[in-house]
């Protein structure tokens, strides 16, 4: 699966850098370019993401057993087909990544990811990571036998 | 010494780094390393992922933890030959000898450099540099030398991003330089000759060319003797435009992880097979002999034969030939990690006489198989392949394999770059 996602500097408007508070996020890996980073090990997990040509920061998951949300940070493209998530209403998102992190191994993300958007009782909206069987190359290059949707490649 | 036209010598910086980086910016000035073909060892390393201490070949589970801010990219050897045919253009363009030694590394007459860049040949080696950088986005190293020895190894001694013209050298300057060189950095001297070497006390180049030549040839055979005058300053091994006729044509390699599903190793048989027959069509060339070797984990190796009556391409043949000796290697329930499909007794297919009729080819149990001359489903095959691409029409019994085909860059290998000199 996905435990973090690193975006490069030049994916991100820098107008919403500051409405968004980034540039605490900012990293900078060896002599490369600045890349914001967003962490499933964060006390409070958030993935950026584009939805109908708006560019938001939503809560990673769910972590809270009372608000009716599956307590996860990923949805399983085969639950998510068999329709074990239509009462929540579920709508697909673009998170763009420029590197994906899963269990220690970064690796290069061409475009981004694919993830739903649900809503919990109080109407926030919370993204979760949309994930698939892992290839064999996905599984020996993570040890995971889960990977992510991305978007136009498979790894 | 005879005066010949000076060799250059063109290597790329971590090519395989550098050319994603062309497509990806991203992944400029940070540690990147390339996974292989099953994603578990690094094939190739930007500087800094090397200067963290991570070495090539080495898995990717010890590479995160020698370097955990590493990115890593799945190999694209599709692209990477983009690149590499782009160069060989840029330098087409200068040259009028190119030598396509491997898909990173060029060899070229250097004489008309300075001619078309103007100035000195080293200053005409780093405007080609500038060029190769703009034109393709790939950075390289260059050396000019005497011979294709000294041009390598003046790339070798010059990277990253580097040039060196050794040709230009003082006799001092050239003692000191090969005296800085241990013989073992010498292309063609493997661990083996080094140690004879050094048992003869030659440590370094300059031990290397001030021993004898007959006794270097006694020791490291004729290859060994081409070398020593190649460091002389002598060229012996000429500037190859094209390559030398194949001995054999082998497709295969690993399978992915490893299979005991007689469907799969099946039709991995098939796929190879279809692979093989598209480079005897690139080469021009029948094969009589078909060898198959496969590699099981944890349990001996099997390898076996077929030699035919007439040679051949037929994929209807060359399908139930390979088919057979699987049956043959009692693979059944044990399973295979890596399956080699070889061509061997190879014919120019203007050179020989087919027959017009069809000819029956018998299986190890006496079932006989028959192959007709024209085959007009698998030329419809090839040409809508050649037109469309590789893999868009293949043998139905290669549809156990839907993972291999859900991802493009399966689709192509190393060996699949053509025309080129070495792996």
């Amino acid at each position: 699966m996905c435990q973090g996602i690193a975006l490069s500097q030049c994916e991100i408007p820098e107008s919403l850098i500051e409405r968004y508070e980034l540039s605490e996020r900012i990293i900078r890996r060896g002599e490369g370019n600045i890349e914001f980073r967003f962490l499933l090990a964060e006390r409070f997990p958030v993935l950026p993401l584009w939805h109908e040509g708006q560019f938001l920061i939503l809560s990673w998951g769910n972590r809270n057993r009372h608000n009716k949300l599956p307590v996860s940070a990923w949805c399983s493209q085969e639950s998510l087909e068999a329709g074990a998530w239509h009462h929540l209403r579920p709508r697909e998102v673009f998170i763009p990544a420029s590197f994906a992190w899963d269990r220690g191994v970064w690796y290069q993300v061409r475009e981004g990811l694919k993830g739903v958007v649900v809503k919990d009782c109080d109407r926030k909206q919370h993204v979760y990571v949309l994930t698939q069987p892992a290839t064999h190359y996905y599984e020996v290059m993570t040890r995971n036998n889960r990977e992510p949707v991305m978007v136009g490649e498979t790894i | 010494m005879p005066i010949s036209s000076p060799i250059g010598h063109l290597d790329s910086d971590c090519f395989y780094v550098s050319a994603e980086r062309v497509r990806f910016p991203c992944l400029r000035g940070i540690p990147v390393g390339v996974l292989g073909n099953q994603g578990a060892c690094v094939i190739a390393k930007s500087y800094e992922l090397k200067a963290a201490g991570v070495k090539t070949r080495v898995p990717i589970w010890e590479a995160r933890k020698i370097c955990p801010e590493a990115v890593f990219v799945k190999r694209d050897f599709r692209w990477y030959e983009v690149l590499s045919r782009k160069m060989l253009d840029v330098l087409a363009d200068v040259s009028p000898l190119v030598e396509y030694y491997s898909i990173d590394e060029m060899f070229f007459d250097a004489s008309e450099l300075p001619r078309v860049f103007g100035g000195s040949m080293r200053e005409a080696a780093l405007q080609l540099q500038q060029r190769m950088l703009q034109e393709v986005g790939v950075p390289v190293s260059i050396g000019i030398g005497e011979s294709k020895t000294m041009a390598k190894l003046g790339s070798d001694t010059s990277k990253p991003f580097g040039v060196h013209t050794l040709h230009e050298l003082t006799d001092k300057q050239r003692f000191d330089y090969l005296k800085s060189i241990p013989v073992g950095e010498l292309c063609g001297v493997g661990r083996r000759s080094q140690a004879k070497l050094e048992q003869h006390r030659i440590f370094n180049c300059l031990d290397f060319i001030r021993a004898d030549s007959k006794f270097i040839q006694n020791l490291l055979t004729i290859k060994g003797e081409a070398l020593w005058y190649e460091l002389q300053g002598e060229s012996i091994n000429k500037i190859a435009t094209s390559r030398p006729p194949h001995k054999a044509i082998s497709r295969g390699g690993s399978l992915g992880g490893k299979t005991a599903i007689a469907k799969q190793q099946h039709a991995w048989a098939v796929r190879n097979v279809e692979r093989l027959i598209e480079a005897m069509d690139f080469h021009g060339v029948f094969a009589r002999k078909f060898s198959l070797s496969l590699e099981r984990p944890n349990d001996y190796g099997w390898g076996g034969h077929v030699v035919l009556s007439e040679p051949t391409n037929s994929f209807k043949l060359l399908c139930a030939v390979f088919r057979e000796m699987l049956d043959r290697s009692d693979s059944r329930d044990k399973a295979i990690s890596h399956m080699h499909l070889i061509a061997e007794k190879l014919s120019y297919r203007n050179e020989i006489q087919r027959t017009l009729f069809e000819t029956t080819y018998s299986t190890h149990d006496g079932r006989p198989i028959t192959e007709s001359p024209i085959d007009q489903l698998a030329t419809l095959k090839q040409q809508i392949n050649q037109k469309v691409g590789r893999f868009a029409i293949r043998s139905g019994e290669t549809l156990h394999l839907p993972e291999i085909y859900a991802d493009e860059t399966n689709d192509y290998d190393i060996c699949d770059v053509q025309g080129k000199m070495c792996f």
